[in-house]
């Protein structure tokens, strides 16, 4: 792994935060860009999202988890979120 | 993470698993239990067990209510089903008599007499239900936001636990007993993988249900139990009453002759016993009957899925209140989730089939954490942290069963008039548990789960004799057997665990194969044939 000169310990600290704190953010993005692609009502938006939401964060996980370099795994946290944001803050779906 | 798929799977599976394992596995336990709350209800009230469904129940209730409450706005009887032996009726009035009566009030009764039961005051099996998604004494959102976060981790433990099976169907099959940990991996597998599919669900749907909690931006969250509108939940026969303008009480009307013609029409429209009458404006000219039944025909529907009748004064069938279907897609496959992790559809059948998945995904969780000691055993004996798990699951895993058990057993000993006595069961069930958690912390080792262990089987399988001793009625009834027969099916487990711990101690000779040391990190068991390639972790 190439961790730099980061100790295990905060090696699987960073990469924690990023999977439970940044995969929550990029899970909120990502379903609200899903809900956004459909016409819906209210009631069925927060259904839909619901499930999304926790489809999205189990992946999102797993995935932050399987990538092997630390620094992939920063840059696909910023990344991901900065994309997901940009798309729901722009309005480009809705 | 360094390494492989399945090297990384596998330490995101133990880590993510064992930090969550113990009130998990609480979880797990008290929510299997609640697939069976009206039972354990109906158990932990003695004083219901006189009463037996008869023909008459309707009535038994109408003359109740007739008496108790006859200018009320509206009663409602619940009649004996599959699932309760006594009519359940309850009344409200109107507005005009000030705050306290907008809202129902309720009576038990015997369901051949008409006896108000009167039964003791207990949380019964809502306890059990109410710990196991929001926990115990602290603000419901820390509860279920607690309970959330572990649930995610549950799921992301059933995800990565298949990821890092390359051969999970082979594993499956594979069962090495009387190998110490290589019995202990194929344990958990073999409960993991059972009922995978019911274990996902379970999970996916949980969180869904605690949503509300989880997600506090999406919508208006709903809590738990909450409809995915963001409604409050609703509480039984908590609605507040419409308001009314009060009128002249008119001379009484006694209905009671029109009960049983309308029930027969309805079970024959729709081919199911009514169980509930609603009935607006009670010895009125003007009054209606509501009357429903377990006549859902779609799991989709959610909540609102059953049908009901409304009859007018005459007997005569005026209305029909549709049941309610979901409006789209995205709502069907919700309501559907919610309706499986809740098994509001369930015969006995299938929730005894809900119950041994339950049980299973209890015991996945238990052997999980039991396989992270036994895997550490020999290289982190007296380690500081190493000692703490193994005590910890002691009393998180055998110590929660003694309190369980604990808990039903002060049901039946705490005098039945004692003050505060609900809350007195409640504590029993922490005491125990604490003092298990105690014990567990200073004996570590096989004699302290041997203990523990066999004080749970003898609490469990000795309840249905402290049932037939301290109920009214010696003979238990249909619901009282779910509960024994669910308590000896525990005992039976427990009792089979007190055996292999105290077998377990003696060296046995073993093969050759069995002495190979399986590889601790990865969990890949050792084949005789060698096949497989070894990986070794880095």
């Amino acid at each position: 792994m190439n961790t730099g000169n980061v100790s295990p310990a905060t090696a699987i600290t960073l990469r924690v935060v990023i999977a439970v704190a940044g995969g929550y953010a990029a899970s909120t993005a990502i379903s609200l860009l899903f809900a956004a692609m459909n016409e819906m009502s209210d009631r069925q938006e927060v259904a839909f999202i619901r499930m999304v939401f926790f489809l999205v964060y189990t992946v999102y996980i797993i995935w932050i988890f399987a990538i092997n370099d630390l620094q992939k795994v920063l840059v696909t946290g910023l990344a991901t979120n900065a994309v997901a944001w940009a798309l729901v803050w722009s309005g480009v779906f809705s | 993470m360094k390494g492989s798929l399945r090297q990384s799977m596998t330490w995101l599976h133990t880590w993510s698993s064992i930090t969550a394992g113990w009130i998990l596995f609480a979880i797990f336990f008290t929510g299997t239990l609640a697939f069976f709350r009206a039972e354990i209800t109906h158990w932990m009230q003695p004083e219901l067990h006189v009463s037996t469904p008869s023909e008459n129940s309707a009535e038994v209730g109408y003359q109740y209510l007739l008496n108790k409450a006859p200018d009320a706005k509206e009663w409602s009887i619940s009649l004996p089903t599959e699932r309760s032996e006594t009519v359940s009726v309850s009344w409200r009035y109107g507005n005009e008599r000030g705050r306290e009566q907008l809202f129902a009030q309720r009576s038990q009764l015997d369901a051949s007499t008409g006896e108000d039961l009167a039964p003791r005051d207990t949380a019964g099996g809502n306890f059990l239900y109410r710990f196991h998604f929001e926990l115990y004494a602290m603000p419901r959102w820390l509860g279920e936001t607690l309970v959330g976060i572990v649930s995610m981790m549950m799921l992301i433990g059933i995800v990565s636990g298949v990821i890092m099976h390359r051969k999970i169907f082979a594993d499956f099959f594979m069962f090495r007993p009387k190998k110490k940990l290589l019995s202990w991996i194929d344990g958990h597998v073999l409960a993991s993988v059972l009922a995978l599919p019911f274990h996902l669900m379970i999970t996916f749907s949980g969180l869904l249900l605690l949503g509300g909690t989880l997600l506090p931006w999406n919508g208006n969250g709903g809590g738990h139990g909450g409809p995915p509108e963001g409604g409050a939940p609703q509480e039984r026969g908590g609605r507040p009453a419409e308001v009314v303008n009060a009128e002249p009480i008119a001379p009484h009307i006694n209905h009671s002759a029109l009960l049983a013609p309308i029930m027969a029409k309805a079970s024959a429209h729709w081919g199911v016993p009514v169980d509930r009458i609603t009935i607006k404006n009670p010895g009125k000219e003007n009054t209606t009957f509501t009357v429903s039944g377990a006549n859902r025909v779609e799991l989709s529907a959610g909540r609102g899925g059953n049908s009901g009748l409304v009859f007018n004064a005459s007997g005569e069938r005026i209305s029909e209140d549709p049941a309610s279907t979901a409006p789209n897609t995205t709502q069907a496959v919700y309501n559907y989730m919610d309706m499986l992790h809740q098994a509001r559809f369930a015969d006995s059948v299938t929730r005894w089939l809900l119950f041994f998945a339950g049980i299973l995904g209890t015991l996945m969780v238990g052997t999980g954490s039991i396989l992270w000691v036994e895997k550490r055993a020999k290289k982190q004996l007296g380690l500081k942290g190493f000692e703490l798990v193994r005590g910890t699951n002691i009393g998180a895993i055998a110590g929660l069963m003694v309190a369980t058990g604990a808990y039903f057993w002060s049901n039946r000993l705490i005098p039945a008039d004692m003050a505060m006595r609900s809350d007195w069961e409640v504590r029993v069930f922490f005491i125990a548990w604490l003092a298990c958690v105690i014990a567990g912390l200073l004996r570590r080792d096989r004699m302290g789960w041997l203990w523990q262990t066999a004080a749970a089987a003898a609490l469990f399988s000795l309840l249905p004799v402290l049932d037939v001793v301290t109920s009214p009625v010696g003979v238990p009834d249909a619901l009282r057997m779910v509960f024994d027969v669910a308590c000896v099916l525990i005992g039976i487990l427990c009792w089979y665990a007190v055996v292999k711990l105290k077998n377990g101690g003696k060296p046995k000779r073993r093969s050759a194969a069995a002495n190979r040391k399986p590889d601790a990190d990865n969990m890949k068991p050792v084949r005789p044939r060698g096949r497989t390639k070894t990986e070794q972790p880095a």
